[in-house]
């Protein structure tokens, strides 16, 4: 999984004869392929899909580090099935990666595949359902099953095979199969490194780098394994050689530093060991749980405590009791666990205990979508506790900033005795993609806890009149013995209803979160600072919005985009960057209503859950677009979605 | 999740039961779960104990959590109410709905997950209040659902798929139930049909809070060497102590009456839980020497099944709170809403 490797290769291979095109457009690929020629490209987006448990994930992986070794830029998605084991060559047991590549760094899935290798004819019929490919793209199916002892299945194969050809697609078939069985008994089980070693060679992958990450993944195996699983790649990389006719070339991307290849839960992990918190509690959930296994691995190695709770409510518990003891903790969890973790995180809130807790969201609510992604809980995390509960609330904008993120967190955690949520969310988690090596850096540390003695006389909650802060003192602390409480309390700790006081502790606590503000970076505009439209996101989204703005803007669409880090407190200048433009509209990945509905009107409309927040804060007529597919957005759906907006005149607005 | 429906043609020769139903209306939608998953046979065996019993499929709804246990009510009974809720809250929706319609049967399916951590207080509070229902755990000792953490019921002796230690003492499900008051508690065992049927008709025929505790292997996580909850482990040290079977009314006319070793504990409507005891110590009746042989088997390794704790004397808690006759939901308004006199009478007296 944390791949990691000194050097990237700024070379092509040698065998590639053209020179680079200047900016290959979308279809190319096909159109101007010649036999013996590598085509190049710019990018290209790959899929494999196989029953669960066949190994396209596998083969998926694998594939998106060696493109990461080869220099290009890249993004993995996992292409996740409903079941545990679903049942073989069903549409809903489709399994496996999407991997896009580039010859520059790739902030997000992209749009519709090129290619795709299918190990049966069900699992990619779901991804042609789901609209997933696009018309005319390549296609290597494994054809086993023309021949299938089934006639049933034998019939459908065939009957698939001719509507894809019919349909357009560029379909190839491959022995996958028989081939294997040429070097091993179990050909199921080795096929996904054929297929590797397939893709290794349309994709002008060196087959040293292969051979380098097959080894890597197998490391834990014995060197027969190893052996044999290298063989079916070299066998895919010679079959592909002598029997198929698609070369493609995507040059590197111009990295220079060291790049580890990671997942957004393992950024998270990592970020949690490098801010130096070495307390995680956890209860297991969906797709936040390999962010705790991950450090549990870890921490074996590097110290650390990963506390597997009994529900949710005691984990959030455990995390506040470590911090309380001044060794502050994260609590990682998703949806539902967030929930339940309310009550306690109030309390954190109230008696002043830095904590950190990562929601990865998924699609809501209840048990909603569990694999998949929404950021549907922007607002609740914001305002979820009962009362007045003011917290930090921040969200990572890609894989790298998970790990950035967490460090952040903590050390707002400490310095402003905080709970600090940070939002990620399910594509995130799973999505894979190469980052530069960190560095460590003293500065992500938060600041020790003074320990030494206090005056005899020392008020616990000794809050500043400007800026509500206060030293805590934390048990053991000579002196500093105190006894906390979730009840509204005085500047000694003690219980108290007084009418004042009550309104001071609300106070202070409020006012922590204005200083913190005062500290905050006005978030840097893409595009230029004015214009007709400026896109707002937060979250995952960021590198699908830009890459609309992009696409827009070279239309000579006046668009630009921001993308907000801190949603709770928001930096200071943004009410400014939003009058530069003629409309303001956010895109997320949540529900909101549209005019489309006939219901729907200016005073019963519910807004994205951003657009909310913008509204609410800067009195901006902040219009939203939004779809809850528990897919990520796709940079050309948001583009479509501008275009609509920006045609459609203001005078037509319905209500307003 | 996905909803796979079966075809609905029937064989017009297939046996009905004493309602005229086949086995094929007790059936539910296709398991997606993993093959050869223990949960699997444990709706199978659900199946033949309504079947059997002659269940009215529409006076019954099976509750469940979240898991892949919690996920099997789809996989039964699918002519049936059902509510697959929250993980671990299911205890109490099953407490609030038996308290607005006596008039159901309750199945509870869930998992060791679901009501031995996130849910163990409510499962405990449905026990103590002697929620009408027959409560099923499909105890795999892993989170199945969520890939193979261990759970809370696993062994101390239990190594995980990648030798990891589990070092933490198990929580006996069983042990648990009976002193908290469960009125039946059993062990099943998912690989033991003719054991775990008469089991499920006896626990849905009995009048009060019914537990049984399946030992139901986790093929993908938790069924490995080394797993103290895998098919082979269980029958290798799966101690039976007590043989049962199930008598309905309509056959105590007929039945053979072998004096001796068999017991017969009699439930409402006239059913029969016959028992024949296969360890002589064992009384089911006695909670306290039950708790002590659950123990010290547990220690020497054994998994003890059967039907481990009876008490069919005592108030379930329709009786405790004295609710009427006709379920709640069925009352109409002139049942429902004070009359004026009433009314006035308590607004008497807060007038000053
Ligand atoms: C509040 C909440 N936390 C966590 C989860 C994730 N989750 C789903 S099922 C499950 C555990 C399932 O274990 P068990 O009840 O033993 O069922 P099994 O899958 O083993 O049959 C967990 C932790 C959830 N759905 N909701
Ligand atoms: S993961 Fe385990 S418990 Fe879940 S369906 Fe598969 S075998 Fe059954
Ligand atoms: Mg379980």
């Amino acid at each position: 999984m944390n791949t990691q490797f000194p050097e990237t290769l700024q070379q092509g291979p040698a065998d590639v004869t053209s020179p680079p095109l200047p900016a290959a457009p979308e279809g190319i690929a096909r159109a101007s392929r010649q036999p013996g020629k590598s085509v190049f490209l710019n990018e290209h987006i790959v899929e494999i899909v196989s029953d669960s448990g066949e190994g396209a994930q596998r083969c998926g992986q694998s594939f998106g580090s060696i493109a990461a070794r080869m220099g290009n830029g890249t993004w993995t998605v996992e292409i996740i099935p409903a079941e545990i084991q679903p049942p073989a060559r069903s549409i809903a047991g489709a399994s496996g990666n999407r991997v896009r590549l580039a010859s520059r760094p790739v902030t997000n899935g992209g749009d519709e595949a090129d290619l795709v290798v299918a190990f049966n004819e069900q699992v990619l019929l779901k991804r042609v359902q789901e609209g997933e490919l696009k018309p005319g793209c390549v296609v290597l199916i494994e054809n086993k099953w023309r021949t299938d002892r089934n006639d049933e299945i034998a019939a459908t194969y065939l009957r698939t095979f001719d509507r894809l050809i019919a349909d357009g697609y560029d379909v190839h078939e491959i022995p996958m199969e028989v081939e294997c069985l040429r070097y091993v008994d179990n050909p199921g089980r080795g096929k996904n490194m054929f297929a590797l070693g397939v893709l290794c060679h349309v994709y002008c992958f060196d087959l040293q780098v292969a051979r380098k990450q097959v080894a890597f993944i197998f490391a834990k195996k014995d060197s027969a394994v190893v052996d044999s699983n290298i063989r079916l790649l070299e066998a895919g990389y010679e079959w592909a050689e002598t029997n198929l006719d698609i070369r493609f070339y995507i040059p590197p991307s111009d990295v220079s530093k060291p790049q580890i290849v990671i997942n957004g839960n393992i950024a998270v992990g990592l970020g949690v060991m490098a801010s130096g918190m070495e307390v995680c509690a956890m209860y297991p959930i969906t797709p936040a749980t390999s962010a705790s296994h991950y450090l549990s691995d870890v921490f074996a190695n590097v110290g650390g405590v990963v506390h597997q709770a009994e529900d949710e409510i005691a984990a959030c518990a455990f995390a506040i009791g470590s911090s309380y003891a001044g060794k502050c903790a994260v609590t990682i969890t998703s949806g539902p666990g967030f929930a339940l973790k309310q009550e306690t995180i109030a309390l954190a809130v109230m008696a002043e205990i830095p904590l950190v807790v990562v929601n990865v969201q998924r699609g809501g609510p209840s048990t909603g979508l569990p694999t998949k992604v929404e950021q549907g809980d922007l607002l609740f995390a914001c305002f979820g506790g009962h009362g007045d509960t003011p917290k930090v609330v921040m969200a990572a904008s890609g894989i790298e900033d998970c790990f950035y993120s967490i460090i952040t967190a903590r050390k707002i955690a400490e310095t402003f005795n905080t709970v600090v949520v940070v939002l990620t969310d399910a594509s995130l988690a799973s999505a894979q993609q190469p980052i530069p090596k960190p560095e460590i850096d003293t500065d992500w540390f938060a600041p020790p806890i003074d320990q030494n003695a206090v005056p005899i006389d020392a008020k616990p909650y000794d809050w500043d009149a400007t800026t509500g802060l206060a030293q805590r003192f934390i048990p053991g602390q000579p002196n500093g013995m105190h006894c906390l409480t979730g009840l509204a309390h005085d500047r000694l700790s003690h219980v108290a209803y007084e009418p004042e006081t009550n309104q001071e502790g609300l106070r202070s606590r409020s006012l922590k979160i204005a200083t913190l503000q005062k500290t905050l970076k006005t978030p840097t505009v893409f595009g230029e600072s004015d214009g007709e439209m400026l896109i707002v996101g937060w979250g995952s989204t960021k590198g699908a919005i830009e890459e609309a703005v992009e696409c827009l803007r070279a239309e000579g669409r006046r668009v630009s985009s921001l993308h907000l880090k801190f949603l709770h407190p928001m930096a200071a200048g943004i009410r400014e960057i939003l009058q530069c433009f003629d409309q303001v509209m956010t895109i997320e990945n949540n529900w909101s209503d549209s005019y489309e509905n006939d219901v729907i009107d200016a005073d019963n409309r519910r807004y994205s859950e951003l657009a909310w927040l913008l509204r609410a804060r800067f009195l901006i007529d902040v219009d939203c677009w939004s779809e809850v597919k528990g897919q990520p957005l796709k940079p050309n759906t948001i583009v479509t979605a501008v275009r609509k907006k920006l045609g459609r005149k203001k005078t037509q607005r319905k209500g307003i | 999740m996905s909803y796979i429906r079966k075809p609905a043609f029937q064989h017009p020769n297939l046996p009905k039961n004493e309602i005229g139903l086949t086995r094929r209306d007790y059936e539910g939608a296709m398991s997606t779960l993993c093959a050869g998953c223990g949960h699997d046979s444990v709706s199978a065996a659900i199946i033949e104990a309504c079947y059997a019993l002659g269940v009215e499929p529409h006076r019954l709804a099976k509750l469940s959590g979240i898991g892949c246990s919690s996920k099997t009510p789809t996989y039964f009974l699918s002519k049936s109410h059902g509510f697959n809720s929250v993980h671990g809250r299911m205890p109490s929706i099953a407490t609030g709905a038996s308290m607005a319609n006596t008039g159901l049967k309750y199945i509870g399916v869930s998992g060791d997950g679901d009501s031995a951590s996130i849910g163990l207080g409510q499962f405990a509070h449905a026990i103590r209040r002697q929620v009408n229902m027959l409560y099923i755990i499909e105890n795999n000792g892993t989170y199945g659902l969520t890939k193979g953490q261990f759970s809370a019921t696993n062994d101390r002796a239990s190594v995980g798929r990648k030798g990891q230690k589990n070092q933490f003492d198990p929580i006996d499900i069983c042990s648990l139930a009976i002193q908290l008051g469960a009125s039946f508690v059993a062990r099943g065992f998912s690989g033991d049909k003719a054991q775990l049927v008469p089991l499920i008709e006896s626990g849905m025929a009995h009048e009060g809070f019914a537990l049984i505790d399946v030992v139901s292997p986790c093929v993908t996580f938790n069924n490995h060497l080394g797993s103290t909850k895998s098919f082979d482990f269980v029958r290798e040290h799966n101690n039976a102590v007590m043989a049962t079977d199930f008598v309905p009314a309509r056959e105590q006319i007929h039945a053979e009456y072998d004096k001796g070793e068999a017991v017969d504990v009699q439930l409402h409507d006239d059913c029969t839980i016959r028992l024949r005891k296969l360890d002589d110590d064992y009384d089911p009746t006695d909670r306290a020497s039950a708790l002590k042989y659950l123990a010290d088997h547990h220690d020497r390794g054994e998994v003890v099944t059967g039907l481990l704790h009876v008490d069919t004397g005592i108030e379930n808690l329709r009786d405790k709170a004295q609710l009427v006759d006709q379920p709640l939901n069925e009352l109409v308004e002139r049942d429902l809403v004070p009359s004026q006199a009433l009314l006035d009478e308590v607004n008497q007296r807060r007038r000053w």
